[in-house]
């Protein structure tokens, strides 16, 4: 359909109640109930992810009176079959490489079923004024559908709201996938208060959905709290005249030692050390518990000084010194360097992340950003979270231990200001973008990940105290199911992968098997929204934003990177120097390498066959991610 | 029994083989010295794109079975798929109900018949074989592109009507008959309005249409091998086969129960057809019934023969009339048709307008529930408990049926 019959008024009715806008598109056929009836559909008078409505009389009381409901549905799918095109007729035009069209077979008289999930009834003459109520009477077979009018569709989209004064906020996110003149949004009350999570493959177009939300609460003025490990929305900070209400704010992450996260830090140094023997592991609790945290402290400093104390332990024992603490006693030296190998061992990790996600903003395509330091969020959690301002965490250059502790602490505190009513931050809402890694099912080793606990306490008692959540993932089977389940709306796009389709339907409550089989058909931007941010599962297109793609930060091209690629003068020179000074090859080149350089010198043959000695591992065995 | 039938059926069943391969063998003989065989090759890439610019119909008859104590109404009705191989656009299929006739036996003012006939199958079976011819000559009277290049019908061309001839067959209503011929002004008395006599109007006017008109009958029921007989004959006619030896062949083949069809597909390879003869489908005159003699003789023969489309399947036949110039080229895109169901080896056309005309179960129903209740109303409002309970009684089941069994 065309939808050239929308736009008209449901004022004009038939005999039976139905608009005469309304289209006759098909025939009730079959078992009908409550739930779904099926109907021989005319020929290309509708498709998939359609609204369609039919009418049935339905009891009123038991005296035997009745009432007309409109009975409102969505095609969720259509089959096609052709009995007059045998199966071994395909075969044969196959095995003998003929043309159908050329034969005297049928291809015309194909029959068009399809499969309708109801979505409530409406009395009455307007479908938008009415409540949609559960069908309590099955459709009746022969029953004529309705393909409705684009204006009565959405006011069955959005009930009375437009009649509300004030009416409710919305999020417009796009159109009905099959109807594009008809926009659809959420209720943004709903999405703020009982959290949101937005599914979806790589390349489904989770990112242009999330930045359609996060545009319009940044319209509402609502303030926003977005963890970006990737960078992905970076660019609303670029297009900061767009909002101009708004203020958008870029933060770089900094570990600092507060009274109130102490736990947090101490627990995420052990995370990241290296495992210890229970009498290493005594001496590791020891230094962390003497070594006086000064508030405010970067963390890298904190684990210097602790450092520092098992140098100044191990210089006692080497002296032999008789004052020393109990619990030290039994200590042995080689116990006090394997500590402080591990501490040394994370204090590097830290550095060399702290100096990843440094380059990153350094970077050309950087320029113009303002990144700060993130503020202390129970010090200052007003610099992160007030009206009109969006702030973005940018976690590049951090392993997900580190980005899962930063997270935690970062939420920990808001959500304290928030349920202790410390009227310091207003309500806010918190975008988590690669969710899996924060909030990781049992499967993935929840242990190691800082931030699954305070997430899965936001999203139990954040309704009650404005602190909401917008979880983003494209492997939906890798979250925690518990907190997945908690949010009450879901926008899920493309998924391909079976364990994630089954792990949707398992947490979707409303999500019909025939919605599951088409979440793989999806295209970008296309997909299922459900919960109760809108008044029944709808498929839906995402509106693209064009004007929110970042200049900076647009898909990298790597082929034409590699293409310009140069390699460094000086490093080639300094290394043809030292070959051509000092002669012969390093001990160690690779055989390769060896052999590209010619015969070998005598005697050259014993080095390279010497046996390696083990070395010990490489500083910076955790590698953080880019 | 069982005791004999397993020391006996293994030598039994030996011997039919090796008498059957004998009979099949010298038949083939026959077939092939005397050129009675004739083959066409099965060449798909070629065959169908040459058709392009031509069009066929497909004819098939469905009846709706409905069977009441109060009434025996008849429901036919014949549908045509006429189809342009090659064509693109929109009009490269048409699917029409050329003719729907309902009549109710019983009822005064019955299209069909002018009066009542207690034996209801024959009333179907000649309604059904009238309606189908009508069609085909409906649609052979076309004219320009509308005209088909040549009509496959379902089942024979030409059907024996003596059967029919009985006493006391009705004969159809007038406007039956204007409407099966085409001719709005038609008149006709009791006897031109009879099946006998309206069957071989409709027949004799296809026939001259000149458009190649074919019936392929899917199931050739009966024992006598009919083709067979007459191709002996013909052998004889020429001087190439003794009386006596044709005798024989024609012994053998009675003696084993062996028919046209069984027997045609032990002689025929694939694409192979018998050379189409003339074959009289009226049965001996000694059975005609005399009043109906004259108009039985005017019957024409059907020009015959047994296709086998493929080595997997029965041959079966296929009649056109005896003016039909060029039998090769329809017996060609039989072939062809039948290819495209390589496992059912009969003409796909058929089997698609087959499906189209078939009454379906559900309208069979609705006409039946709605017989009986008319039938249980007329009799309510009789008021008479026993009309009453004969409705009632009727409607539940039939005279001594299993629900009245008294139980143990």
């Amino acid at each position: 359909m065309d939808g050239s019959t929308a736009g008209k008024s449901s004022k004009t009715k038939e005999a039976g109640g139905v608009p005469t806008s309304w289209t006759r598109i098909g025939t009730v056929v079959g078992d009908a109930s409550t739930s779904g009836y099926s109907f021989i559909l005319r020929s290309l008078q509708g498709k998939l992810g359609d609204i369609v409505a039919t009418q049935v009389e339905v009891p009123a009381a038991t005296d035997g009176t009745k009432r007309l409901a409109t009975v409102w549905g969505r095609i969720v799918d259509i089959s096609r079959t052709n009995p007059f095109f045998p199966a071994e007729a395909a075969q044969e035009l196959a095995d003998q490489n003929v043309r159908f069209l050329d034969t005297v077979l049928s291809g015309s008289r194909d029959h068009l079923e399809a499969e309708v999930l109801i979505l409530g009834t409406t009395f009455g003459p307007d479908p938008g004024a009415a409540q949609l109520t559960p069908l309590t009477y099955p459709v009746k077979p022969s029953a004529e559908v309705f393909y409705p009018g684009a204006d009565d569709v959405r006011r069955l989209l959005t009930g009375d709201d437009e009649t509300k004064k004030p009416p409710p906020a919305k999020l417009h996110i796009g159109t009905l996938i099959a109807r594009g003149d008809v926009e659809v949004s959420m209720g943004a009350k709903q999405v703020v208060s009982r959290h949101l999570a937005i599914l979806a493959m790589t390349g489904g177009g989770k990112t242009v959905a999330a930045r359609r939300i996060i545009r319009e609460l940044i319209e509402l003025g609502y303030p926003l709290v977005i963890f970006d490990p990737h960078g992905d929305y970076l660019g609303l900070a670029e297009k900061q005249k767009l909002f101009p209400k708004s203020r958008i704010r870029t933060w770089y992450p900094m570990l600092r030692v507060r009274d109130g996260n102490v736990g947090a830090v101490t627990e995420l140094i052990q995370k990241m050390g290296k495992r210890l023997t229970d009498a290493q592991q005594q001496l590791f609790l020891y230094l962390l518990t003497n070594t006086k945290a000064t508030d405010g402290e970067e963390a890298a400093a904190f684990i210097q000084r602790m450092v520092d104390h098992a140098d100044a332990i191990a210089a006692k024992k080497r002296k032999k010194e008789q004052h020393m603490d109990e619990e030290l006693e039994s200590i042995r030296l080689p116990t006090i360097q394997a500590a402080k190998r591990s501490l040394e061992f994370v204090l590097a990790n830290l550095q060399q992340m702290k100096g990843n996600n440094e380059r990153l903003r350094k970077q050309d395509r950087f320029k113009g950003y303002d990144f700060k330091e993130m503020p202390d969020p129970w010090d200052a959690p007003d610099d992160i979270v007030s009206p009109g301002l969006v702030s973005i965490f940018y976690l590049a250059g951090y392993d997900h231990l580190n980005q899962s502790a930063i997270v935690s602490m970062v939420l920990e505190a808001l959500f304290a200001h928030r349920s202790t009513l410390s009227g310091v931050i207003p309500p806010f809402q918190a975008v988590i973008e690669e969710a899996h890694n924060f909030i990781p099912s049992r499967s993935e080793g929840t242990d190691e990940t800082p931030s699954l606990p305070t997430i899965r306490k936001v999203i139990t008692e954040g309704r009650k105290f404005g602190t909401g959540l917008v979880l983003i993932s494209q492997r939906p089977s890798r979250l925690d199911e518990t907190t997945l389940a908690q949010c009450n709306s879901f926008l899920v796009l493309r998924l391909v992968n079976p364990n994630d389709k089954r792990f949707v339907r398992s947490v979707m409550e409303n999500l019909s098997e025939q919605d599951a089989n088409i979440l793989q058909t999806f295209g970008p931007g296309q997909g299922i929204v459900s919960g109760q941010a809108v008044r029944f599962p709808l498929l839906v297109k995402v509106k693209f934003d064009e004007d929110l793609v970042s200049e900076a930060i647009g898909d990298e091209d790597f082929i034409a990177e590699a293409g310009r690629w140069k390699p460094d003068a000086r490093r080639k020179a300094n290394a043809e120097s030292v070959a051509r000074n000092l002669g012969g090859e390093r001990p160690g080149a690779s055989a390769g390498n060896a052999g590209a350089s010619g015969p070998k010198p005598a005697g050259s043959s014993a080095g390279a066959q010497a046996k390696k000695k083990p070395g010990r591992r490489a500083r910076g065995g955790l590698k953080p991610e880019f | 029994m069982l005791y004999v039938a397993r020391k006996e059926s293994e030598q039994a069943q030996a011997h039919f083989v090796d008498r059957l391969s004998r009979i099949a063998a010298t038949i083939r003989d026959l077939l092939v010295n005397n050129g009675l065989v004739r083959s066409l090759a099965y060449r798909p890439t070629s065959y169908w794109p040459s058709l392009k610019g031509n069009s066929y119909a497909f004819i098939d008859g469905g009846v709706a079975n409905i069977e009441l104590p109060s009434a025996a109404p008849i429901g036919i009705r014949v549908g045509s798929y006429v189809v342009r191989p090659g064509d693109e656009t929109e009009a490269r299929e048409r699917f029409n109900i050329e003719l729907a006739l309902v009549d109710d036996l019983f009822s005064d003012d019955g299209i069909l018949f002018d009066d009542d006939f207690q034996d209801i199958a024959k009333l179907r079976d000649a309604a059904r074989m009238t309606s189908e011819t009508a069609a085909a000559l409906r649609l052979a009277r076309q004219t320009g592109a509308d005209r088909p290049d040549a009509i496959v019908m379902h089942g024979p061309l030409i059907n024996p009507v003596a059967p029919y001839g009985l006493e006391g067959f009705p004969p159809f209503g007038l406007a039956a008959c204007r409407k099966f011929l085409g001719d709005d002004a038609w008149e006709g008395d009791d006897t031109a309005r009879n099946f006998v006599s309206v069957y071989l109007d409709l027949l004799k006017a296809l026939r001259e249409t000149g458009t190649p008109v074919v019936g392929a009958v899917e199931r050739s029921i009966g024992r006598d091998p009919v083709v067979l007989r007459r191709l002996l004959d013909k052998l004889q006619r020429d001087g190439v086969l003794k009386k006596d030896e044709a005798k024989k062949v024609e012994d053998e083949v009675i003696t084993y129960g062996l028919n046209d069809a069984t027997l045609l597909d032990v002689v025929l390879a694939e694409g192979e057809y018998v050379t189409p003869i003339p074959v009289m489908r009226q049965g001996p005159e000694s059975k005609w019934p005399e009043e109906w003699k004259r108009w039985i003789r005017e019957y024409p023969d059907a020009l015959t023969t047994y296709l086998k489309p493929s080595a997997l399947v029965m041959p079966f036949r296929v009649e056109a009339f005896d003016n039909l110039s060029d039998f090769d080229a329809v017996l060609d895109l039989i072939l062809h048709t039948s290819r495209l169901l390589p496992s059912y080896g009969f003409p796909v056309g058929l089997d698609i307008v087959d499906k189209f005309a078939k009454v379906p179960a559900w309208m069979t129903r609705g006409i039946k529930g709605q017989h009986q209740v008319v039938l249980l109303k007329k009799a309510l409002e009789s008021g008479d408990p026993a009309t009453i309970a004969f409705a009632k009684r009727v409607l539940a089941a039939k005279g001594r049926d299993w629900l009245f069994r008294p139980t143990a």
